[in-house]
């Protein structure tokens, strides 16, 4: 079987149904244009709010602070929190249009959000430094998940692949953001990092020192390389993550479910 | 006719709505408490006892340092159902935001950066430097955040700062020998950091958007031949190849990041915790000689009093009177002994509430004494809830004084029964203004 496939946009926009309201080519071409440039920022930065407001709920204090991000838990906890929607998302956008790009959009989408909830919320309204409660950036690993997915063409080797590199890429697209933030200063006989030291000066009335969780746990088998171990952690554990959120992206794009209760 | 009217309806009411919403914005005055007085009573009463608070100077500039100083005692009464301040305690501050930067804090000499552990029974003295940041009048109270328990807030000052925010500077050496401005240090790095990514990004969705309309054709494609089909013609070789260089480029960008972040922040550490010392100084012996035990206490809801029955011996060489009584960080003051008036609205003290019958203690002397802790500030800092805790029981620090005004100090505490029936007892013998006020209520 022959077919004339997407060598030109007239040739499948000419096989299309078209409803009454679109009467020639160029009023379906320009009404596509249209979803292309609506849906896509819109869709993006709606999921990639939410994926602020699940990060907030979840990752909460690991992301606002710079005194948090410490090398065993931010760098575990964070992407695989990150990772629940763009999975989700991924899903649909192949499913439907064979285009890798749910990721991306979700990360920009996410990076516009809490961009301005960082400046606007903790910059402006409580006053303190920007420096001190920038976010995380992930947009490059979210890039290569999506690429991965377009390479491989499979949800099974993408998560495998591609959930590995997002769980590893994060601690390293990440450490050249916090690193100014853990040069070391000595006050008196303590010595702290500056993100530490900013912890202490800068007043949290009900954000004790003791509460954030720091190096805890019992993975000291690889002694004082912590990062690289947790980097390894998260990207096992994001593809499990990647698996576990695309089979739930694939039962919400499926309708089946909504038929029955309605 | 019916839809205008209803539509008419409908507008007059959402401009009623409007209204309201921008009138609550506009009339509600604003909230200066953070909540201290949420705390449960029994928490409060029986934990910390805050005295001998100082917070000055009251007005300031920008830059200008403001003191917190004062002594605390860790209750030797503490809740049983809440964790032990053995455990983790925090010294810090309480203010609406970083309005302040905290320059160093102290707890008997001993620098506080982290967190540290209180020695029930125990007195400690505090010091916090603040530097003035923010500009406004903000309410600053001492605080002791506390493991399982939540903050405990001491009494608080008013402080004004005036000046620019603008000009507000704080540096540090950092151990590599650079002063840096501590809230500007690494911040162009971060952006620049953040909008390369975002421009990889943007330039990863406009290669695949780069030619519209692109999404609904290929729905329409996947729809007209099948996913397998669809997937043959729409994902080109270009693609791929695309789609490995970006991988391969953002593996190069990221470790290209990673080196030179390596080499411009040569030495970095791990964050730091753990816990510091709390060095324990004793009281002297000489500020300990008044003795006390709890005999019946008896909380009066409807009058607001705490009364006491109190054996009392002085073991010290002067005649001693009771003079002031704090719980949590509320001050009740017998004012024929101090003076002590509120500094503003907000200041927990009732300088007429403290009455005994019994006026000094002679040296040697073992007297049982009736003391009525009787005030509206019961009411006003809630601690009246103490009757709808659970574990009945109530502490507090007695403060005693010689003529020549020498201190003398201990803590009280016991199991106490609550009345909740309205005007059982006399309770205007003392004048204090609750008594007034329920006189009057019972005519």
């Amino acid at each position: 079987m022959s077919i004339e496939f997407g060598s030109t946009e007239q040739n499948d926009i000419s096989r299309a149904p078209r409803g009454k309201a679109l009467t020639n080519v160029q009023d379906q071409v320009a009404a596509w244009r249209n979803v292309d440039l609506f849906f896509f920022p819109l869709i993006s930065i709606l999921i990639g709010g939410a994926a602020v407001f699940l990060c907030a709920l979840t990752v909460g204090d690991w992301s606002y602070w710079m005194d948090w991000r410490d090398r065993r838990w931010w760098p575990l906890v964070t992407p695989l929190l990150l990772l629940a929607l763009p999975a989700v998302a991924t899903y649909a956008f192949w499913k439907y249009f064979k285009l890798p790009v749910a990721a991306t959009g979700l990360a920009l989408g996410f990076w516009l959000s809490q961009m301005i909830s960082r400046y606007v919320n903790f910059y402006v309204f409580t006053a303190f430094p920007m420096n001190w409660v920038m976010p995380e950036v992930w947009i490059g690993a979210a890039v290569v998940l999506d690429a991965v997915l377009l390479i491989t063409r499979s949800f099974a080797l993408t998560g495998l692949v591609g959930g590995m590199l997002f769980g590893l890429l994060f601690s390293a697209m990440n450490w050249p953001v916090v690193a100014p933030m853990h040069m070391p200063v000595q006050l008196g006989d303590t010595v702290m990092t500056l993100a530490d030291y900013m912890g202490f000066q800068y007043i949290r009335t009900a954000m004790p020192e003791y509460v954030r969780i720091i190096e805890a746990g019992t993975l000291r088998t690889f002694g004082t390389h912590v990062a690289p171990v947790t980097a390894f952690v998260s990207g096992f554990f994001a593809i499990l993550v990647y698996y576990l959120f695309v089979w739930i992206g694939a039962k919400g794009a499926n309708p089946a479910w909504l038929k029955k209760l309605v | 006719m019916m839809v205008k009217i209803g539509s008419a309806w409908l507008h007059r009411a959402m401009e009623l709505i409007l209204v309201c919403i921008l009138s609550g914005v506009v009339l509600v005055p604003p909230v200066f408490a953070h909540g201290e007085i949420a705390q449960m009573a029994g928490i409060r009463m029986r934990t910390i006892h805050w005295f001998d608070t100082q917070i000055e100077p009251l007005k300031v500039q920008v830059n200008d340092i403001v003191t917190v100083r004062g002594r605390f005692m860790v209750s030797g009464h503490w809740p049983d159902y809440v964790a032990k301040p053995e455990e983790w305690v925090f010294l810090n501050i309480g203010v609406p935001g970083p309005v302040f930067v905290r320059l160093d804090a102290t707890i008997n000499g001993m620098p506080q950066y982290q967190s540290t552990a209180f020695k029930r029974g125990e007195v400690y003295e505090y010091e916090v430097k603040l530097k003035a940041r923010v500009p406004g009048e903000w309410h600053v109270h001492p605080l002791i955040n506390i493991w399982e328990a939540g903050p405990l807030a001491g009494p608080a000052k008013f402080v004004q700062i005036a000046g620019n925010k603008a000009d507000f500077v704080n540096t540090v050496t950092l151990m590599d020998g650079e002063t840096v401005d501590v809230e500007h240090y690494g911040l162009a790095a971060m952006w620049s950091i953040h909008l390369l990514w975002v421009a990889v990004g943007l330039l990863w969705v406009v290669y695949w958007f780069r030619h519209l309309p692109v999404m609904m054709r290929r729905y329409v494609a996947i729809r007209m031949y099948g996913e397998l089909e669809a997937e043959r013609h729409l994902i080109t070789i270009k693609d791929i190849v695309v789609s490995v260089g970006f991988v391969l480029g953002i593996l190069g960008i990221t470790l290209a990041l990673m080196i030179w972040s390596m080499n411009r922040y040569a030495i970095t550490m791990p964050l730091q915790t753990g816990k510091v010392e709390a060095p324990i100084i004793p009281l002297p012996e000489s500020q300990q000689q008044v003795d006390v035990k709890v005999q019946k206490a008896r909380f009066d809801l409807p009058s607001r009093r705490l009364d006491l029955a109190l054996e009392i011996t002085n073991r010290s060489p002067e005649p001693v009177r009771i003079g002031q009584f704090v719980t949590g960080y509320a001050r009740f003051i017998d004012a024929a002994v101090l003076q002590d008036v509120k500094s503003d609205r907000y200041d927990p003290v009732a300088p007429n509430a403290l009455h005994s019958d019994v006026t000094w203690v002679e040296p040697g002397q073992t007297r049982l004494v009736n003391l009525t802790v009787a005030d509206a500030l019961w009411s006003e800092q809630r601690l009246t809830d103490i009757v709808a805790e659970p574990d009945l029981r109530f502490a507090g620090l007695l403060f005693f004084y010689t003529a020549d005004g020498h201190r003398q100090m201990r803590e009280i505490g016991a199991r106490m029964t609550p009345n909740f029936l309205p005007g059982y007892v006399p309770v205007n013998r003392h004048g204090g203004h609750v008594a007034r006020e329920t006189e009057d209520l019972l005519g």
